[in-house]
């Protein structure tokens, strides 16, 4: 993890044991990739990344689990709080590897705003700490972007 | 006033008054513009007033949509005058006459001062076929400038001899989508605007005119504001005059013939659609206003 991830490694510890034992395929999907980040070098899983992303962009929810091409949810049920805060975890992760995941800084300024769509997810007393103090380590990694 | 082979489609608002009060500025007449007035408020989605005759509806819908649409141009006016006459001043930057646009965006409306023929309709939203036979019953073959935000149905694209306009803050194909203004600072660094013909996709017709354009410096007193303002007054100043004036560059061009202008087909992969920019983003891009050079 380069230098300006360092500070979002405890979360992303924490938000990976929780989602790993979920029964939602969404949020195990989620808590593989905070596990092995480099999972996202391939086109596959930036790609359902981008889906999950692009969801959570136009429709501010996403749902337990979809179909495998992630085109309708097959449950009524909204992601959990984990399941924001570990997406959100992800993509910031996802935006400060750069160019080494083959991302441009489109790329991941896209991905730092998706981010921030989720944290505005997490809203209970027990996430709020967490959801904040990730809000200003992503307000740090974005002022590295910013300036053209 | 020089008459211009145009309809204007005005979804009420900032943008719609830019583009008329930019044409009135600039010598440009319209021969048509079409009202479109909501028929069910645009917050509860409840039917306006259903019990009264059809004239009465639009007349009061078309009232209430004019105080709410316009809502923030005249409340920052009226909280922060000498603020926004310095970001009119700003903006001149990008055209000449951008202080003179402010009685466009504040006063109540007054179509009749901007065309010979004013036609208003009560519609359920830009699908609503009392829009689509509204149109086929103006004359044509016509050009129509949109003057909303997303996408036409197919009823509309689809009738023969009606080519819709749209402009498009930021430079295509590169920044599409939504919030225009703010991802075309945050990316390029300046703002831009595109006007193109209309196609089914989001900012994805052939483009007639795409331009990168000044930076504009807002004075410091606009990042006093509170991040609703801020973002507010971009939307009610900055972005629909950015637009007017690049509509006003397309009609010196080709004013005569607005069917048939030159295009170029968009090379889509060379940019992305873009989102609604979140809260915390919106604060940090909107504060480039008044600190980029």
């Amino acid at each position: 993890m380069n230098s300006a991830l360092e500070p979002l490694q405890p979360f992303v510890e924490a938000a990976r044991t929780g989602l790993m034992g979920s029964a939602s395929p969404v949020c195990l999907e989620i808590g593989q990739w905070l596990e092995n980040p480099d999972l996202l070098q391939a086109e596959s899983q930036r790609k359902r990344l981008l889906a999950y992303g692009r969801k959570m962009d136009l429709k501010r929810i996403l749902y337990a689990s979809y179909d495998p091409a992630l085109l309708r949810p097959t449950s009524d049920a909204p992601l959990g709080e984990d399941g924001y805060l570990g997406l959100a975890l992800v993509l910031a992760v996802n935006a400060g590897k750069g160019a080494e995941f083959g991302n441009t800084r489109s790329d991941a300024l896209q991905a730092i705003n998706t981010a921030f769509h989720c944290l505005g997810k997490v809203q209970s007393a027990s996430h709020r700490d967490s959801s904040s103090r990730i809000e200003s380590i992503l307000i740090t990694l974005l002022s590295e972007w910013v300036q053209p | 006033m020089r008459m211009v082979p145009l309809t204007v489609l005005v979804y009420e608002g900032p943008m719609a008054r830019a583009y008329l009060g930019a044409m009135r500025l600039a010598g440009y007449r319209p021969e048509q513009v079409i009202v479109m007035v909501q028929e069910r408020d645009l917050v509860s989605g409840k039917p306006i007033l259903p019990w009264l005759p059809t004239s009465w509806r639009t007349h009061l819908a078309a009232r209430g949509q004019d105080l709410r649409m316009n809502f923030w141009p005249r409340a920052l006016y009226r909280r922060h005058p000498r603020l926004v006459e310095a970001c009119l001043a700003a903006l001149e930057a990008i055209t000449p006459h951008a202080a003179a646009f402010l009685p466009y965006l504040i006063e109540t409306s007054n179509y009749p001062q901007f065309t010979d023929r004013v036609d208003s309709v009560l519609v359920d939203g830009v699908r609503d076929v009392r829009l689509s036979h509204l149109i086929e019953r103006s004359p044509r073959p016509r050009c129509v400038l949109f003057t909303g935000g997303g996408i036409l149905p197919k009823t509309l694209l689809d009738i023969e001899q009606v080519r819709f306009l749209h402009v498009h803050p930021g430079h295509l194909p590169e920044v599409r989508g939504a919030d225009g203004l703010l991802w075309s600072v945050l990316l390029r660094g300046v703002p831009g605007a595109s006007c193109f013909y209309m196609s089914p996709g989001i900012d994805e017709g052939k483009v007639i005119l795409t331009r990168d354009l000044p930076m504009v410096n807002l004075p410091p007193e606009f990042l006093g504001l509170s991040l609703e303002e801020r973002y507010n007054l971009l939307y009610s100043f900055v972005d629909p005059i950015i637009r007017a004036a690049v509509l006003l560059d397309v009609l010196t061009i080709h004013s005569e013939d607005l069917l048939s202008m030159p295009v170029s087909a968009q090379a889509l992969e060379a940019g992305r659609q873009y989102h609604f920019l979140a809260p915390q983003m919106r604060d940090i891009v909107s504060r480039l206003f008044a600190t980029l050079d």
